[in-house]
């Protein structure tokens, strides 16, 4: 009877410690809203966010969880800005192919797709254009993201603060290089001199 | 390495305090340099960051040394018994002696610490993506650094009296070439990005490459010193390829951070600047040769070799598939280039200046 136990629980130890990693939801804790996007085939992606609401240029963490997983499947996404850039978000290390975003596995949850670390810069509706191949060929989904209005000061009061140190600095230099004329003119444009 | 008799103007004693500042603040320049190239390979390999990161600690100790270094000698200067230093200087609160070099160098260090805060108060406010473009603070950052760049550049200018104070400069020189891509870009990407099909990128790459070429070529006036800038500039940006990339894995291994799917482990700096450069800086020192055979002016020659810099970041960064209009980024960096290489030919023209016996013929 003992033995049975142990088996029983062994069994049960190796299901659950096995299946784990599987059935985590990715990023747990850190993950605070999702969306499902109704794909052309009447598949499903999960979106999911970091941050939320999204602020435009806060920086967030994205993961895309299609159905049945990703394995044998790839993944693009087309953002498109409200202003209309289908470019609209630049990352660092992203592969391309046109202008949609190749997406890779997310570095801490690599059992899905993710965007790690990157910001939508414009306040607006942003449209992500999803296209998945998979053996059953291409489907496709769009999921509009609102973001709403940037955190902290405008950002021409922060650019005026941040330039204005260097106003005096640029006058100093140019009354330098004016009161230094006919020292210039003076030295000797030679290759001896 | 042979040299022709030099006919520089007689050499002048450098105190020794100012010698051992410019070697200073170039360790600190370089320390600070390795800390930014490893912090772009962090964030292109791993990613997510906080302001104590090592490349960041890296960036700032660099940072440090530069002040202290530009403080040291300002108090020594200022205490120094006997006559005074024949390096410009200025009397700072009517108290302290500052030469020129270490004031400017003092004040960027000052400055980029500054900006260092407000910059860990954006991050705080907008999170750490550094590819929502130029921040105001990442701004304010790179001119710091630029300034702290030049400040490095005119210390090694005013010694220039021994072989080893030239190779300083070439170091330096080099160090400069790769270290001004940051502030260059960002203040092209500003002032060019509406020039229609030109990347403003290549055209700051161009004008910083010319300015340091023509800068080296107009304070030395031999073939030797541009070429030893390319050689040195090739030690560098090849020692960096090397280390940061390892350097990445073993931190990112060490805080448990993994790498990211499409992380390549290619070392950003070698597109960071054009791994061609050396090739501008031979190019530039066979044109001194030929130019002072033939008697060539060096108001054609330095415009000539500052056009040539332009021409080949816009080559490079063609070739490794920077979206652009190659013709018409060409025309803009050859002319952006050449007045850029004339600029460091009258800088040059200036600092050759620090270094005469004459007290006479410096700026007061």
């Amino acid at each position: 009877m003992r033995r049975l136990i142990t088996a029983v629980l062994a069994a049960g130890a190796v299901v659950l410690t096995g299946a784990g990693p599987a059935m985590a939801a990715p990023l747990q804790g850190e993950i605070v809203h999702s969306e499902i996007v109704r794909m052309s085939d009447h598949s499903a992606i999960t979106v999911s966010f970091t941050e939320w609401p999204i602020h435009a240029l806060q920086s967030l963490d994205f993961t895309f969880e299609p159905t049945g997983g990703i394995d044998g499947r790839a993944g693009l996404v087309t953002v498109v800005s409200p202003s209309g850039d289908r470019q609209g978000l630049k990352g660092i290390v992203l592969q391309r192919r046109g202008d949609s975003i190749v997406l890779p596995r997310h570095p801490r949850a690599p059992q899905v797709w993710g965007l790690d670390v990157v910001s939508l810069p414009e306040e607006g509706t942003w449209q992500f254009e999803f296209a998945v191949e998979g053996p059953g060929g291409i489907s496709t989904g769009v999921l509009p993201i609102r973001t709403i209005e940037q955190p902290g000061p405008p950002l021409a009061l922060s650019w005026t603060v941040a330039l204005t140190p260097w106003a005096p600095v640029a006058l100093l230099v140019a009354t330098g290089w004016r009161r230094t004329r006919r020292l210039r003119r003076g030295a000797t444009h030679t290759w001896s001199g | 390495m042979a040299e022709q008799p030099s006919t520089d103007p007689p050499a002048r004693e450098v105190p020794r305090r100012e010698v051992a500042g410019a070697w200073f603040l170039m360790s600190g320049y370089a320390t600070l340099l390795a800390g930014m190239i490893w912090d772009g390979q962090w964030h292109g390999d791993v990613g997510p960051d906080n302001f104590w990161t090592a490349p960041h600690l890296l960036l700032y100790a660099g940072t440090g040394i530069i002040g202290l270094s530009c403080l040291s000698v300002v108090l020594l200067s200022t205490w120094a018994r006997g006559p005074a230093t024949e390096t410009p200087s200025v009397m700072v609160f009517r108290t302290f002696r500052a030469p020129w070099p270490f004031l400017v160098g003092g004040l960027g260090a000052a400055a980029n610490l500054l900006y260092a805060g407000s910059d860990l108060w954006w991050h705080d406010l907008y999170g750490f993506d550094i590819a929502a473009g130029t921040t105001p603070s990442h701004f304010g950052l790179g001119l710091s650094i630029q300034v702290e760049i030049f400040a490095m550049v005119m210390a090694f200018a005013v010694l220039r009296r021994t072989r080893s104070d030239r190779w300083g400069l070439a170091v330096a020189i080099a160090l400069a070439t790769l270290g001004s891509t940051s502030a260059f870009g960002m203040l092209s990407e500003l002032i060019f990005n509406w020039l229609p099909g030109v990347a403003p990128r290549v055209l700051g790459l161009g004008a910083a490459g010319a300015l340091m070429l023509s800068l080296i070529v107009g304070l030395t006036r031999r073939w030797h010193w541009p070429a030893a800038a390319g050689l040195a500039f090739v030690v560098v940006q090849g020692g960096l390829a090397l280390c940061v990339p390892a350097a990445t894995r073993w931190y990112a291994g060490a805080i448990d951070q993994p790498m990211r799917d499409y992380a390549s482990g290619m070392p950003q700096v070698l597109i960071g600047a054009p791994v061609t450069f050396p090739l501008i800086a031979l190019l530039a020192a066979a044109a001194v040769t030929w130019a002072a055979r033939r008697n060539v002016s060096p108001l054609w020659i330095a415009p000539s070799i500052g056009a040539l810099a332009g021409v080949n970041t816009a080559l490079f960064y063609g070739a490794v598939g920077m979206e652009m209009n190659l013709p018409a980024t060409l025309v803009a960096v050859a002319a952006l280039g050449a007045g850029t290489g004339w600029l460091g030919w009258q800088c040059a023209s200036l600092l050759r200046c620090f270094g005469l016996r004459t007290p006479g013929a410096v700026p007061a």
